[in-house]
């Protein structure tokens, strides 16, 4: 019973990983299109606490 | 037989991604991944600290892309360690062992000695991992633990 349990666990940490892997490859995706929009726009926003 | 080693060198760790790392995983994230699946298969935890953040976010002068940057970080690097306000004296006697050894200032950053000061206060718990080995030098470092 533990050792069920115990896969179960693991198979459930390996899917929060797997989401969280897929999650950051989007964010990088995002960061490398937002790099590149930056190094071709120079239109810089005042950041509001300035 | 070096991925052996390192795994049970950092088995239970703590990790620092220098900024490199971080810039290289939105660059080749599949790359990045693959350190990702060795530090969870060794249970690693990835460390937060905040003038890695601060070297990573700096450049992006759009409030979308700067948002992005910080929960990328944040997402990876969960867990804070502390640090003490002696963190700025040590960094400061780095630099001078820096100097002594006729390394130029100009070489290692202010935040660079202050990421040797970091592991320095946890020796032994904490790795970094780093694409530019220049900017810490093997004097400070037990060579037994560095791996290419």
């Amino acid at each position: 019973m533990e050792e069920k349990n115990n896969k179960k666990d693991n198979a459930q940490k390996d899917s929060e990983f797997q989401k969280n892997i897929e999650e950051l490859k989007e964010m990088a995706e995002k960061i490398k299109k937002y790099t590149e929009e930056e190094k071709t726009n120079g239109n810089r926003e005042t950041p509001k606490s300035a | 037989m070096e991925t052996e080693k390192l795994q049970k060198v950092l088995k239970n760790q703590h990790v620092l991604f220098d900024t490199n790392i971080f810039i290289k995983a939105y660059e080749n994230f599949n790359a990045f991944s693959k350190i990702l699946y060795l530090l969870k298969d060794c249970d690693c935890q990835i460390v937060h600290f905040p003038l890695v953040e601060f070297e990573f976010t700096r450049n992006s002068f759009m409030p979308k892309h700067r948002i992005e940057r910080e929960n990328f970080i944040k997402k990876i690097a969960s867990l804070s360690l502390p640090f003490s306000s002696e963190l700025i004296d040590n960094a400061l006697k780095i630099a001078q062992i820096y100097a002594h050894k006729n390394i130029p200032n100009n070489q290692i950053s202010l935040v660079d000695c202050c990421i040797a000061a970091y592991l320095m206060q946890h020796a032994g718990r904490l790795y970094l991992l780093t694409l530019n080995h220049k900017d810490f030098p093997v004097i400070l470092l037990d060579d037994t633990e560095c791996f290419e």
